[in-house]
């Protein structure tokens, strides 16, 4: 019987000593590998602040250099300490040895996902405007990632020009790539304002208007603080489309303007509670005093973030303190647990406690620890329809 | 009759096993593509735009504790120190004996406060919320009675405020990057991601500076050096498979994140339960298999945690059998799921491989240890015989080990010459009492006897005392 199975046994028993010998080699090369491509990512380091001290292209640079991706990450890691003059030389050091023709050349090859794609993020961080006709082709590019660094690079080269492709791109990708795309627009700052307005103003009247992205574009006017992007914005928060006063609520936050605080006073009643929750927290934000009488109401509000958001914008506010400790007392529970959690995350609780061992509690804080005193079990059940 | 039955019996083990082993090669092939692919988005993918992203989606890391005092200071601390834009810590205390909750106040000048919480899992009584005076660090820590691992996740998932929740263990190391390479799966598919596992890593051995883990080692421990072999077969060479294919058949207590609002839906963990997390994942597949809504459960084999594993043998003993009835109380809720093609991959894949070679595996492998010598003295196998058929079960073991170790190189540990001849030192000893002695546990399990307590009596050293134990 023994015989049958002796197949089975040199079967196992040489796959068994194969992955043993496999593996140990694996180990001790990796191993070797990692150490040597330590050393020579410091040889390349070394021979780029040389080249760079001497102000000297070497002429007939070894020719190993322009394909080796360890040296395409030295580069572009030194190139990001560097500034003005430096990093040109170092952009035509670049263009000189050839490194942004080997990227493309490898860009172009489908063959390998990865190296594609390292090569990818190399060329973005290497490239300088010659390359930006590439890069848009890049961003029309099937895989995603591909286009976000592509974007990313057109972003970082400040093509306004690409503005209107990059969210475009993005109506075509899913719902994160489409915020990375968007995201990408905030390295250009407050000069890509005009172009983001001029495609959402084209888009919310056009036939289909992608909604994600739309709401993306007004969320990239607020980040990067175009100040004359109010009216756009409005024009959003006046729309039927929730994500987009969503939106609009937030960005308003970031920019404040002439009419925004009244408008947000009006999107506290929203029907949506996603908005009633932005416009509170963008009330906060532009920390509007005026807002203040407005706000209280929204601690009431049936939604724990809108509470929770008005609670933060009322602390938010000069005499905002005042008006939480006022509400401990009201006849909403509701309202008094945001306000109470608030006045505690401010560090207000714990003040109002210092101050009261000190002997030098003011009637507030009497109102406040007495409130902590009688306050209910925190097992009560709080929970609001619809929100968990 | 009794020798043609013996040996047919003999042959039925080794057939058992060969087929074990051919689906574990398998799903080392499956996993090696799965990796491979994730590699290349975490390296070239521009991962980390997410910590510069408001659009990343916020989470609630929640931590039960029970006599954590060893190290829960600096395994909060260690948390705290997360790579990742938006995140709360949220700390339950379950009705600890030891100092765990005088600790946390003291390390993080805590206030007790009038929190409230949504009830929407039911739990033993809450005695107490606590937030930092000064909110330098986004952390509540809730003091409630004992109730188990189960009631006090579902105390920490009813405090947390954000839409995903990240159960851990109080005693682990979280990578920085893994809240990103985690939350990243989410975000790219928020409608359909309902949930995403983590990769634990044994903790022993390694050096641990400033709450994070500068040098993983091997340790001393022959215990702890088996659960090395153990987490990689599990979570390098099996999991990213399975989650390929949306079977994922769990996601460990120690990494799982999941959509708050699912798990309240799910009525939270089962208190009580001794593999709470088995339990929720297959809840997690057999609510969307049966609803028909479009889900996935992803594994994130980037976010790596590191967790202390028992390092003796009692306290692995206790583990082992608690997890193998968790396991037995599953596989007996959710026997509906057994090859029930309403069920998908999960039904007719998943749950099969999970019933038939890990619950029922310790019996075959049990009855095999009692058949073999039997037949032997019998006559009905030859020594010659039953030492081959050791042998070949001995290196159709080791291969998939060595396969899981191969696959595990890409993540670069433990390649110091000296480690790699211990790893395959082990490889091929494990077979010789340590897995032997694991079987005899999980049929202890089954056996019943003392109930065995639902939080795991481990003796903790905390996260920083572990360097080369």
């Amino acid at each position: 019987m023994a015989d049958r199975f002796h197949w089975w046994l040199w079967a196992s028993g040489s796959a068994a000593l194969i992955c043993t010998v496999t593996l140990i080699i694996v180990k001790l090369a990796h191993r070797a590998w990692l150490r040597w491509r330590g050393v020579r990512s410091a040889h390349y380091i070394g021979a780029l602040g040389e080249i760079l001290s001497r102000q000297m292209i070497p002429a007939d640079p070894p020719k190993g250099w322009a394909a080796d991706p360890l040296f395409h990450a030295a580069v572009v890691e030194y190139r990001l300490t560097l500034t003005g003059e430096d990093r040109e030389f170092i952009d035509r050091f670049v263009a000189n040895v050839g490194i942004l023709d080997v990227l493309s050349r490898q860009i172009r090859s489908r063959l390998f996902p990865a190296r594609r794609l390292r090569a990818v993020s190399s060329f973005v961080d290497l490239a300088t405007r010659d390359q930006i006709p590439r890069l848009r082709t890049l961003l029309n590019d099937s895989t995603h990632a591909v286009a976000i660094h592509a974007a990313t690079g057109l972003s970082r080269l400040g093509d306004i020009d690409s503005i209107t492709t990059i969210l475009d791109r993005a109506v075509m990708a899913p719902p994160w790539h489409a915020g990375r795309l968007a995201d990408s627009l905030i390295r250009m700052g407050p000069s890509a304002g005009g172009w983001i307005r001029e495609w959402i103003e084209d888009r919310i009247d056009g036939p289909l208007p992608p909604l994600e992205t739309v709401a993306l574009a007004a969320r990239v006017l607020g980040l990067i603080t175009d100040i004359e992007a109010e009216p756009v914005l409005l024009r959003l928060l006046h729309s039927d489309q929730a994500e987009w006063r969503v939106a609009a609520a937030s960005a308003l936050g970031s920019i404040g303007g002439e009419h925004t605080v009244s408008e947000l006073v009006i999107a506290l009643t929203d029907e949506s509670w996603p908005v009633r929750a932005r416009a509170a927290a963008a009330i906060g934000d532009l920390a509007a005093p005026a807002a203040l009488d407005e706000l209280a109401p929204a601690l009431c509000d049936p939604v724990w973030w809108v509470r929770q958001n008005a609670a933060e914008a009322v602390g938010k506010l000069p005499g905002g303190t005042d008006t939480l400790i006022d509400v401990l007392n009201g006849s909403d529970p509701y309202a008094a647990d945001a306000a109470l959690h608030q006045l505690t995350i401010i560090g207000h609780v714990a003040d109002a406690a210092d101050r009261a061992r000190q002997g030098v509690a003011t009637t507030r804080d009497v109102t406040l620890l007495s409130h902590i005193g009688r306050a209910p079990d925190v097992n009560r059940d709080v929970e609001v329809a619809g929100i968990q | 009759m009794i020798d043609f039955l013996l040996t047919t019996f003999s042959v039925l083990i080794l057939a058992f096993y060969v087929a074990l082993q051919v689906i574990m090669v398998i799903l080392a092939v499956g996993s090696a593509v799965a990796l491979r692919r994730e590699q290349i988005i975490q390296r070239f993918g521009r991962v980390e735009d997410m910590l510069a992203s408001d659009l990343a989606p916020p989470v609630s890391i929640v931590i039960p504790a029970y006599n954590e005092a060893a190290g829960i200071v600096e395994a909060t601390r260690s948390i705290a120190m997360a790579s990742y834009p938006r995140f709360e810590i949220v700390i339950c205390n379950d009705g600890s004996k030891d100092e765990t909750l005088e600790l946390l106040i003291e390390a993080f000048d805590l206030i007790k406060v009038p929190y409230p919480i949504r009830a929407n899992l039911p739990t033993a009584h809450v005695r107490g919320v606590y937030k930092p005076r000064k909110s330098t660090i986004a952390l509540t820590v809730i003091d409630k009675e004992n109730g188990g691992r189960a009631d006090a996740l579902n105390a920490a998932i009813n405090t947390a405020r954000y839409p995903y929740v990240m159960a851990t263990d109080a005693d682990v190391i979280i990578d920085s990057a893994a809240l990103i390479h985690s939350m990243r799966l989410f975000a790219e598919d928020r409608q359909r991601v309902v949930a995403v596992g983590g990769n634990i890593r044994p903790l022993n051995g390694g050096s641990v500076r400033h709450g994070h883990l500068v040098d993983p080692g091997i340790p001393k421990s022959i215990f702890a050096r088996y659960q090395i072999l153990e987490y990689v077969r599990s979570f390098i060479s099996s999991k990213p498979a399975w989650a390929a294919i949306n079977a994922l058949p769990n996601i460990s207590g120690a990494f799982g994140i999941f959509r708050r609002d699912v798990v309240v839906e799910l009525g939270g963990y089962t208190s009580g339960h001794f593999g709470e997390d088995l339990d929720l994942t297959m809840r997690v597949h057999r609510h969307f298999q049966e609803s028909g809504e479009p889900y996935r459960i992803r594994y994130a084999p980037g976010a790596v945690v590191w967790t202390e594993v028992p390092p003796t043998r009692a306290i692995l003993r206790r583990q082992r059998i608690r997890w193998h009835r968790g396991l037995m109380t599953t596989v007996k809720d959710f026997r509906s799921s057994f090859f029930n093609p309403k069920h998908g991959t999960v039904g007719m894949l998943m749950w099969p491989f999970v019933v038939i070679f890990e619950y029922l595996a310790p019996i075959v492998e049990f009855v095999g240890y009692l058949i073999v010598p039997l037949a032997l003295y019998l006559g009905a196998v030859s020594l010659p015989t039953v030492a081959i058929l050791f042998l070949i079960a001995l290196f159709l073991g080791a291969v998939t080990s060595l396969l899981g170790l191969l696959l595990d190189e890409r993540y670069g540990y433990f390649n110091d010459p000296m480690e790699t001849l211990k790893l395959v030192t082990l490889v091929f000893i494990e077979n010789l009492g340590l897995r032997q002695i694991t079987v005899w546990w999980r049929i202890r399990a089954m056996m019943g006897g003392k109930a065995t307590k639902v939080w795991g009596n481990m003796e903790r050293r905390g996260v920083t005392q572990l360097a080369s134990k």
